[in-house]
């Protein structure tokens, strides 16, 4: 007893205090609740610690499942701020609409992320082409073995993301693409979904025959990357921020914020935007492993 | 000094006791109530969140069909066919336990039968401290010590795989069993033991013979909490089995110990995180959920079952 009472008064003396704090925040400052991606809850966490400095009445609370639940927060009204890695589908936007009277959901883009496609450093392909990763990721598609690409005679093993990620999707519209009719491709049975970028990465570095794909900021030295030329016999550009700046890697999306209307430049949410787009918050862009805007 | 006072407060702490008693009687009678509550709700919650679906589940696909594509890509339909993710979690509980059961038991009839004074005391200590390592570092060791190892020993392309994933499982298993079937063995009255040695037994004899026929219904219940580890362990499967959804042709190959797979755990844990709560993809990963809370539901009431047998044979 003696030693849990003083530490009962302590948890209620902590308590007392996070309570005022609190009282503080919700009198003198604004709060603002952002919701969204996963891919971009490391880069929104450092956007809040950076911001503090900037404004810092502002208290800014950022949460990151995945993009589909910053879009739902939209909608249900329990967040300003959406941050997604993929754009907003048009399901998404027409809910938005409808819950806020007519008002439209504004799309900002406020900073790259290039996919780097890895492989074993000692393998010796170095370069591929758009239309050879479709073959090898894509259902039905006909490359299964290295030495189709100019690799040495063992199976491909492919390693991708789980299949509700942003990255799983973004890969799937910007490589495989369509079949003749229209329709999307799906990944080749048997392709691997790893535990998160990093296990991506584990696993080419690993596997003499692996591929996989993951955010260029995951790579290391033990992984090799490819250079990716957009047609076959092009140009093979590198993954570097430079490329993804000036266009020329083929691989990269933009990080999105939505917010509902275009955000009052005087608001706090205004305010917050310009100062992510500016220096400052480009700055944490690339801090983070992302590419900025310029 | 203290003598009176201390009889003081033990003369009003029995009267505050007197009158707190209800209270804490209360107290104590929720706390006993409670754990059934819990299990209520969890099935509650479970079965709620995938209420909406479980009439419109396509269960033929479900169950076998190896096409689980909840996110499809434009313009096609979503398919839930989790045979292969079934496979998964089938083939890593059958080989783990496999390869945890006879050691498990060789185990513990080494710690309970020949083992004596210090040896059988680090061997008890160590075998809890084995329990006692998070999922996440075997998930590890497999996927940095086992992995090379396994593509160096059998020289093949990927060393994440069944054979990993089931080693890492029996890893974690085994600690359970020895000291469960431990404990069953000890049970067996050492009037038996001795009938038998005075009969000429040799000690094999003995636990062979005699040992394991009387501690069968414990071995039994080591066994099937074993396997109910095997069904549940998420994080160490993840990280070591590959996460592909493949389904042998043949059963009977021993290659397929090499091949990747995807278990049940693992795909809802790798999944969930990403899906908005409450669309189809959600639910049906509570699908999933359903399924795995049946069969360890039936897991654990065989195994209560076998041990209140036990309990009756021996009162």
């Amino acid at each position: 007893m003696k030693t849990t009472f003083p530490s009962l008064l302590t948890v209620a003396g902590a308590t007392a205090l996070a309570l005022s704090s609190c009282g503080r925040d919700d009198d003198g400052g604004e709060k603002v609740t952002i919701a969204g991606s996963d891919t971009m809850l490391q880069v929104g966490l450092a956007w809040q610690d950076a911001y503090k400095s900037v404004a810092s009445n502002v208290a800014l609370s950022v949460e990151g499942e995945g993009s589909s639940t910053g879009f739902k927060a939209l909608i249900d009204k329990t967040a300003e701020i959406a941050h997604s890695s993929r754009q907003i589908k048009e399901s998404e936007a027409e809910k938005i609409k409808a819950a806020h009277n007519g008002t439209e959901a504004v799309e900002h883009i406020v900073g790259f992320d290039g996919i780097a496609v890895f492989m074993h450093p000692d393998n010796p392909v170095k370069s591929i082409s758009v239309p050879e990763l479709k073959e090898i990721w894509a259902a039905g598609g006909t490359i299964n073995n290295w030495n189709q690409v100019g690799g040495s005679d063992s199976e491909i093993q492919r390693m991708g993301r789980s299949n509700s990620s942003g990255t799983y999707g973004y890969f799937q519209k910007a490589i495989l693409g369509k079949n003749a009719e229209g329709k999307g491709l799906e990944y080749k049975p048997g392709t691997g979904a790893a535990n998160g970028s990093q296990g991506v990465v584990e696993f080419c570095s690993t596997t003499p025959s692996g591929i996989g794909y993951s955010g260029m900021s995951y790579k290391n030295d033990t992984v090799g990357w490819l250079s990716v030329s957009a047609e076959k016999g092009g140009e093979a550009i590198e993954p570097s921020i430079a490329n993804v700046q000036n266009k020329t890697y083929p691989i990269a999306r933009p990080l999105y914020i939505y917010t509902v209307g275009e955000p009052d430049p005087d608001s706090t949410v205004g305010k917050y935007l310009a100062w992510i787009k500016g220096e400052g918050g480009q700055e944490v862009v690339s801090a983070q492993g992302f590419v900025p805007l310029n | 000094m203290a003598a009176g006072k201390t009889s003081a407060i033990k003369a009003v702490s029995s009267r505050a006791l007197d009158r707190a008693e209800p209270l804490i009687r209360g107290v104590i009678y929720i706390s006993g109530w409670s754990s059934i509550l819990f299990v209520v709700a969890i099935f509650f919650f479970i079965f709620k969140e995938a209420a909406p679906i479980l009439t419109k589940v396509d269960w033929g696909e479900f169950f076998f069909e190896n096409r689980w594509i909840p996110n499809p890509a434009e313009g096609n339909e979503a398919n839930y066919g989790a045979a292969g993710i079934l496979y998964g979690t089938f083939a890593i509980t059958v080989v783990s336990t496999m390869i945890a059961m006879p050691l498990g038991f060789a185990a513990a009839v080494y710690i309970s039968e020949f083992a004596t004074g210090k040896v059988k005391e680090t061997l008890k200590v160590l075998i809890e401290l084995l329990a006692a390592i998070p999922s996440i570092i075997w998930g590890f060791i497999g996927l940095v010590i086992m992995g090379p190892i396994i593509q160096k020993l059998f020289d093949v392309e990927v060393g994440v795989n069944l054979l990993n994933a089931s080693l890492m499982v029996a890893f974690m298993a085994i600690p359970l069993i020895v000291s469960i079937s431990e404990d069953a063995l000890r049970a067996v009255p050492d009037s038996y033991r001795e009938a038998a040695l005075a009969l000429g037994a040799s000690k094999w004899e003995v636990v062979y013979k005699v040992l394991f026929p009387a501690a069968k219904n414990g071995l039994l219940a080591a066994a099937m909490l074993g396997v109910g580890r095997a069904v549940g362990e998420t994080m160490a499967v993840w990280m070591a089995s590959g996460g592909t959804e493949n389904i042998p042709g043949n059963v009977l190959n021993p290659a397929i110990l090499l091949e990747r797979v995807k278990a049940m755990t693992a795909t809802i844990a790798s999944e969930m995180k990403d899906t908005a709560h409450g669309d189809e993809h959600y639910m049906m990963l509570f699908v999933i959920g359903i399924v795995l809370l049946f069969i360890c539901v039936v897991i654990n009431v065989i195994s209560d079952l076998v041990i209140k047998g036990i309990k009756k044979k021996h009162s």
